[in-house]
Formats: structure tokens, sequence, C-alpha cells
């Protein structure tokens, strides 16, 4: 049940109306919305509905046991074996086929690998976000961050409520956790807000990054080697925007609707391709991993609490696990290498005293920016090309002169409001908010309804998954 | 946009005004989108329910105009955004050509297909006008009993067409539903790319098949993906999507009931007649063994109905790809070993479609048939002799 169907417009409008009708019934509220967020994860398949009831529930389970004990040892015990667990479960189903496959790759260097007949499980939809969610829970509880006292219907809530269940933002038990113990304000719902995002969301995700992949990148990346340097250099372009619209639309769609039913999720992205530096970057991209990856595991390392190698190797590390959470493929590892070496040499490069005052100054932000953003390109052509062999043919097509002949006016133009919109102020939102807060409900509605009709007449046929769907 | 700034808030009683006018808009505009949604929607409870609600809904609000309004408009679209400032991708790829798909009717409200196992195919197709069957249990009509072929031919190679004389170039059209559009077909077009006597012409779409000619109507849109081609060869894989029940002359027919075989036979028939006009050579790429067992089972019938129907023509090859892909005993299988012990995964994550790796061990006789041998791929070290499982169908009831 993808966001822009009419299926989920159906299962939306039906579970809304019965969440606000119970709101003032706090328990019942949060059954009915954990019956519809199995409904909607079981509508791709009920197989896998059982895994993410257990998965959530043990963590439930151990959340309460860390919270009951007052013996440190007994509580890191806990945590310890909770995560591992939850990480087992990740690992089985999303790694095993690579793992068998680069076993037996290393035993050829030996000698004659066995012929093994082997199959990786089913990857279940959404198991990254969900184990990641039991983990925070476990976390947060250890770590004293979660006041509450766990109940194990708001921990199976947590980890399952639908409109993140599928593809992030990754919630923080203790951010989201306290929202459950409280009824909805039914007089203050941010309305506006959560439908200016969903709108934005659609547009991002069904005009430009779908028109993109159709008429651009995807016949790109299909066939590099019928294209010219430029060609090759737009599609690069396209994907970056395309990555972005699709992601960001998910997550606004997602934190637009969750505020319809008076939840507040965290910010997921915030204009990343205006970053001039790659910390900077990651501050801004995909957020509520990058800061999942630095609390959960890069300062758990050590984080930078020790000298330039001890930090650069925390941060090689972080990035290349970032990376292979992604998938199971070293074009993810080789991704994520490359982005821990543009934050070590980022590192490497701010610590030299002679050029702060090169580093302030306007013209070193936007050369900065532009090479940031190169950079980054160059790394998204590892995430979407299939193997390394396509990612050699991608690089060397770059050194093909020849005529631009990709260069649709709609691409570029799609091209550029992706990356150019990312420098609208954000008092523009505040100011639309403020005006449509004029506006009758029943206007409102109808200005809904005709920008998802115009919406609709602008995407290309049909609807495309999103593309975080498959992590 | 994510970020949280100050923002209004309103009453639940506004938010109920609000969606309440919004359905109501909604529908006045989309009137015609939710009936071709609704028609769309997989045989079943659904569908019985939604579809003469919205056909009727439809009718009731026809007067008004504003579906033509909006059909007019989406056609406005589609020739600014194909014939007016951009150009279409055809023009985009040297080697390739892609021609655009019109359409008229609803985008966004169509499901995207999906995979059993959750994960999405591509983009779904957007079908022309569509019918609106009213459907009821197929229970009379008795159909001949069904005896299909249970032994499926092997070869693992493809007899080469004549060569190209020079100067001229060949046009090929990859043709079908995601198992072409996922894995092969961009196998085969970096493997064309390589030969400037080779042109390859796009007409693929996934989510789409021969069983729901109201989601994607092949013999419409084909003529319209050629954009006036004229394909000198054609490879086809197509079927992985057609394992499911449909309306016929207002009957359910159920998968796989000889009613259901008949009528699917005829639509073969009808598309490979479509696609041998001048007697064009085809390549009929047979379905790859699936991992999940009942899935499996529905493509090895569809199988043998193509084979039955489009093997012993004599323009068409019916080409088993088990032989490369599944193991020795024809069954599914996801990994392989290569002749350097290399482990390779033939298969993508759904246990469905090809990766890059298994449509890599395809594309090369395909490029050979077409008398452009490509760089060699190293093989598995292991080949199959496939034979499809036998099946005793029976009658509808």
């Amino acid at each position: 049940m993808l966001f822009p169907t009419v299926e989920f417009a159906i299962f939306f409008l039906v579970t809304l109306a019965g969440a606000w009708v119970l709101a003032s019934r706090l328990s019942w509220h949060k059954h009915f919305l954990l019956l519809a967020s199995y409904v909607f994860y079981g509508c791709w398949n009920w197989t896998y509905v059982p895994l993410l009831f257990g998965i959530s529930l043990f963590a439930g389970l151990v959340a309460q046991r860390i919270q009951r004990s007052q013996d440190p040892r007994v509580r890191k015990r806990w945590l310890i074996g909770g995560v591992v667990i939850c990480l087992s479960a990740l690992v089985y189903y999303k790694y095993t086929g690579f793992l068998l496959q680069n076993m037996l790759d290393a035993w050829a260097w030996f000698g004659r690998p066995p012929q093994l007949a082997f199959e990786g499980p089913l990857l279940p939809l959404g198991i990254s976000f969900f184990v990641f969610h039991a983990i925070s829970l476990l976390g947060d509880v250890y770590r004293g961050k979660l006041k509450q006292a766990v109940t194990l219907p708001d921990a199976l809530l947590y980890v399952a409520f639908f409109p993140q269940l599928i593809a992030g933002p990754i919630l923080r038990a203790s951010d989201f956790m306290p929202q459950l113990a409280v009824p909805r304000d039914p007089q203050a719902v941010h309305v506006n807000r959560g439908l200016l995002l969903i709108i934005t969301g659609l547009f991002k995700k069904v005009i430009i990054s779908n028109q993109l992949a159709v008429n651009l990148v995807d016949p790109a990346f299909a066939a590099p080697q019928s294209l010219s340097g430029p060609d090759m250099l737009l599609a690069v372009y396209g994907y970056a925007v395309q990555i972005y619209c699709d992601f960001s639309g998910y997550t606004d769609i997602a934190i637009g609707v969750a505020l319809l039913f008076g939840y507040r999720f965290p910010a997921n992205f915030d204009r990343p391709y205006i970053a001039t530096d790659p910390q900077d970057f990651w501050r801004r991209w995909h957020i509520s991993l990058s800061s999942w990856l630095r609390d959960y595991l890069y300062i758990p390392l050590g984080g930078s609490r020790g000298g330039s190698w001890f930090t650069a190797r925390n941060l090689m590390i972080t990035m290349l696990l970032g990376g292979l959470w992604h998938g199971a493929s070293w074009t993810f590892v080789i991704w994520g290498a490359l982005h821990g070496s543009y934050l070590i040499a980022h590192r490497l490069w701010a610590a030299i005293p002679a050029i702060e005052r090169l580093r302030d100054t306007t013209a070193w932000r936007w050369v900065a920016r532009v090479l940031l953003f190169h950079a980054v390109c160059a790394a998204w052509i590892f995430f979407r090309a299939p193997s390394l062999d396509l990612v050699g043919d991608v690089f060397a097509r770059f050194a093909v002169a020849g005529p631009v002949t990709l260069a649709s006016a709609g691409s570029v133009v799609l091209i550029v409001l992706g990356i150019a919109g990312q420098y609208a102020p954000p008092r523009w939102h505040e100011a639309l908010d403020r005006e449509l807060a004029r506006w009758a409900a029943p206007v409102r509605g109808a200005a809904l309804a005709a920008s998802l009709f115009v919406i609709e007449l602008l995407g290309p046929s049909g609807v495309a998954p999103f593309i975080y769907f498959q992590f | 946009m994510s970020t949280m700034h100050p923002s209004s808030t309103d009453s639940i009683r506004n938010l109920g005004w609000l969606l309440a006018s919004c359905v109501v808009v909604g529908v006045l505009l989309e009137s015609g989108g939710l009936a071709t949604w609704a028609n769309r929607l997989e045989i079943g409870p659904l569908r019985q329910v939604a579809q003469p609600a919205m056909t009727r809904l439809d009718d009731t609000l026809h007067p008004l105009g504003i579906g033509q309004w909006r059909t007019r408009l989406l056609a406005g679209l589609e020739r600014w955004q194909h014939t007016g400032t951009a150009p279409a991708p055809a023009a985009s790829l040297p080697s390739t050509t892609q021609a655009p798909v019109l359409a008229d009717s609803a985008t966004v409200w169509q499901t995207i297909g999906m995979s059993r196992t959750g994960q999405a195919l591509a983009i779904t197709a957007n079908p022309p006008s569509p019918t609106r069957p009213q459907a009821t249990p197929a229970t009379s009509t008795p159909v001949a009993k069904v005896i299909l072929p249970t032994n499926l031919p092997s070869a693992a190679t493809l007899e080469a067409l004549p060569p190209i004389p020079s100067g001229q170039t060949r046009t090929v059209a990859l043709v079908g539903d995601s198992m072409m559009a996922v894995g092969l077909s961009e196998n085969l077009l970096r493997g064309i790319a390589r030969h400037k006597e080779l042109q390859a012409v796009r007409a693929f779409r996934s989510g789409t098949g021969l069983s729901r000619p109201e989601v994607f109507d092949w013999m419409q849109q084909y003529p319209q993906m050629l954009a006036g081609a004229r394909p000198d060869a054609i490879i086809v894989a197509i079927g992985a999507n057609d394992g499911q029940g449909f309306v016929q002359d207002g009957k359910v027919l159920d998968f796989g009931s000889d009613a259901w075989i008949a009528a699917y036979r005829q639509r073969l028939e009808q598309f490979v007649d479509m696609l041998s006009q001048n007697g064009t050579p085809i390549i009929w790429i047979g379905l790859p063994p699936m991992r999940l067992a009942k899935y499996d089972a529905r493509m090895a019938l569809i199988n043998r109905i193509a084979y039955d129907t489009v093997g012993h023509r004599k323009n068409i090859t019916w080409w088993n790809s088990a032989t490369l892909i599944a193991d020795p005993q024809g069954q599914y299988r996801e990994y392989a070993q290569n002749a350097k012990g290399a482990s390779i995964r033939l298969r993508a994550g759904d246990g469905i479609h090809l990766s890059d790796d298994g449509a890599s061990l395809l594309a090369p006789p395909l490029l050979a048939w077409l008398d452009s041998p490509a760089p060699a791929a190293t093989p598995p070290t292991t080949s199959v002799v496939a034979s499809a499982t036998p099946v005793t169908m029976t009658a509808s009831p």
C-alpha cells in the first residue's frame, strides 16, 4: 500500500477517523493504531507480520527488564543480549546470502570452494527500519533517556506505527513514546503543516522523482555505453535529485500523516545539497539515520575522544556499516567508504589553521558547496549502479566527448527545481501556513483536492516504488 | 520542508470539514480515474464492491463534463511532453529508441505492481480507455479439456540470424514485462550499445501482461511503443504478472481453469500475430523457475501454454531460460559459481526477477542470435535440461 494510491487514501481516511473517535480513550486509540499498522504492513505480506510483532515484543520485554533492574551489570547484559538478538535477525534476513557468497569467494583464494546450493532468506519489507527502532528502544531505556515505564502496547506501536514503518524516519523511543502516554489534543492538530508536507512530498515523489527516473536516469544507467560525457553527467545530477526527492518526499508524507494523527516525527532532511562540507551534509541528509549511527555506533566506539587516527577509524567504521545497512552489496560498502573518506579529509582540511579565513568567505562557501555536491554525486554512482562493472562504465563515459542528447527541457527543469528548491527560505513555508490558516476549512479541502488532481496529471503513468523500500 | 517550524493548529472538527470537502471535490474531479482504478483491481472482493460503485459514480457525474475536460488536459500534456519542447526519450539514446506511451486516464491512482514477496516491481503502466466488464463468476459454457506439453525444449544456444549486410543496421525490439525490464533489458542494451549495426527499441513495461488488458493493453500500446520503428528481430520476456484470474465477457475466469487457458492462449495468439507481422523473427524467453513453489507452479503453467501456443510457429523460437538460470534439476537457484569459482547471484532479492549477473548469462546467446557476439560472459559450471512437471488440467465447473 504505497502512499500515492487510492488504497492508501481509503486506509488513511478510515484510520484517521477511527483514531480521533477513540482519542479520548487512550488505550483503545493505541490498540486501534496498532491494529491498523499491522493491516498496513500485512497488505504487503502477512507472512512477516509475526516477525514484526516478535521483534517489537522482544524489544519491549527486554526494555522492561532493563528498567526494572538497578544493577548496572545486569542492565548491560540485557542491553547487549537484546541488541545482539535484534541485529542477528537483521543479519540473518539481509546478509546471509552476501556473507556466504563472500566466504566462498574468499575460499576460492586458497582452493576450489565446495559447490554449495544456498539461498538467502527473502527480505522482509522495512526490516532495517524496525530493527533500528527496536535497538533505539533498548538504548534509550538503558541510558535512562526514557523516563516512563515501558508498556508492551506502547513498545509494539512505537516500532510498528505505520507512517514510519517501511522507510522511517527512524524515531527515537525517548521522543515518541512520551507522546503515547497522553491523549492527543483534538483542538490542536497541525492540519495545515501536515497537509503541506503531504502535498510537497507527493509533488517531489510523483512529479520530480518519477519523471526523472522514467525519462532520464533509468535509460541512462541501463546502458551508459551509448552516452556521451555531458549526457552521463546530466543523468548523475538527475539521480542526485531523484533520490533526494524520492526519499525526502516519502518522509514528508510520513511526517505529514503523523501530524494529522496528532504525533510529531523528527525532521529527516534539511536541504542537504546546500551543505558546504561532509559533516554538514550528514546533518541534513537522512538525519534520523545519521544521528542514530552517531549516537548508537560512533559515540560508543569512542567518537572523537582520541587522536586523529582514532577519530578517523571511528568515522570510517560508522560510514562503512552505514553503507552496508543500505544493502548487502559491495557498491553500498564503497559508497559508505567514500563518505567516510570525505568526512576524514574534511577534518584534516578543517584542522589547517592557515586557511581559516579563506573558509569563512562567501566565495569559498560556494566553491565548497559545488565541490561537495559533485563528491556526493560521485558516491551516488556506486549507490545507483547494480554492479562495479557498471560503475566503471559510468565513470568512463565522463571522458567521452559528444552532444547532449538527454537534456529534455522537462528533465532540466526538474533537476533545477530539485536543487533550487533547497534554497527556498523556510519562512516561505511559515508564510504559506499562516495564509492557509485564514482560509475556511472547506476551501482548504477543495484546494487540497485540486492540488492532488494537478499532481496526478503531471506525474508519469503508474506509481514507482520508493527507493528506500528496498533497504 | 521537513524542518520543524512554528505552525498553526486546527480543531479535529475543522480537519473533518476539510477532508470531507476534499473528498467531494476530489470525486468530482477524479470520478473517471476512480472508475479506472476500480476496474484495474485484482479480481476479488474489493473489486467486486468497488468496480460497480465507481462505475455508477462516474456515469452519474459524466454529464458534468469534467471527465472529458480531464482527458483533453491529459492528452495536451502528453503532446507537450513528447512532441513539444521536450524531446522524447527515443531521441535521447543514440542507439536505442523508446517511444512514449500515451495516457488518457488515471496515473497516480493506479496501484503499483507488487510481487508477492513485498518487492516492488518498477513502474506500472497506464492503459487507455478501460473496458468495464461487470464480472460474474463463470458457471456455464463447458470448455474442452486442455492438454499441454509436459516437456519443454532445453537448448541453450540459438541459431544465429543471417549476417547483417555491410552498412545496414538491425533493429531489435525488447518486449515484455518486468522480466525484460529488470536486469535483462539493461544487459541487452549494454551489449547492443557496443555494436553500431544494432539498434534497440525499448518496448517493455513493468507490471503488465496479457491477462489484464484493462490494466495494460499490449495490442494497443505496442504499436505506440514502437513509434514507427520496424523491428527486424524481437526478443520477448513476458508472463510474470499473468498468474491471476481475469474477467472475460463479464465472467470471472479462475487462473488455470480450461476456460482461462483457452482465453489466455487466444490472447497469446493475437499478441504474437501482431509481433509477427512481416514474419519478424522472435525469441520468446520462457519464464525462469521462481522461488516460491505456488508462484513457480503458476509460471510453469504459463510456460507450457506459451510454448504450446507460440513455439511451433516458424518465425518464433521458444527459448528455455531455465537452461542457464536454473540448477541441474531445473529448479530455482539463487547463487551459482562460475568457471573461475566465483559466486554470482542470479536472482533479485524477490526470488522472481533476474539480477544483473543472472541476466548476463542470458544476454550473450541472445546477442549472438542477433549475429553480434558479445564479450563472453563466464557461464555457470552447471547447465540444466529442464522439463516442466506434468499437470492434468480439468474442465472448469
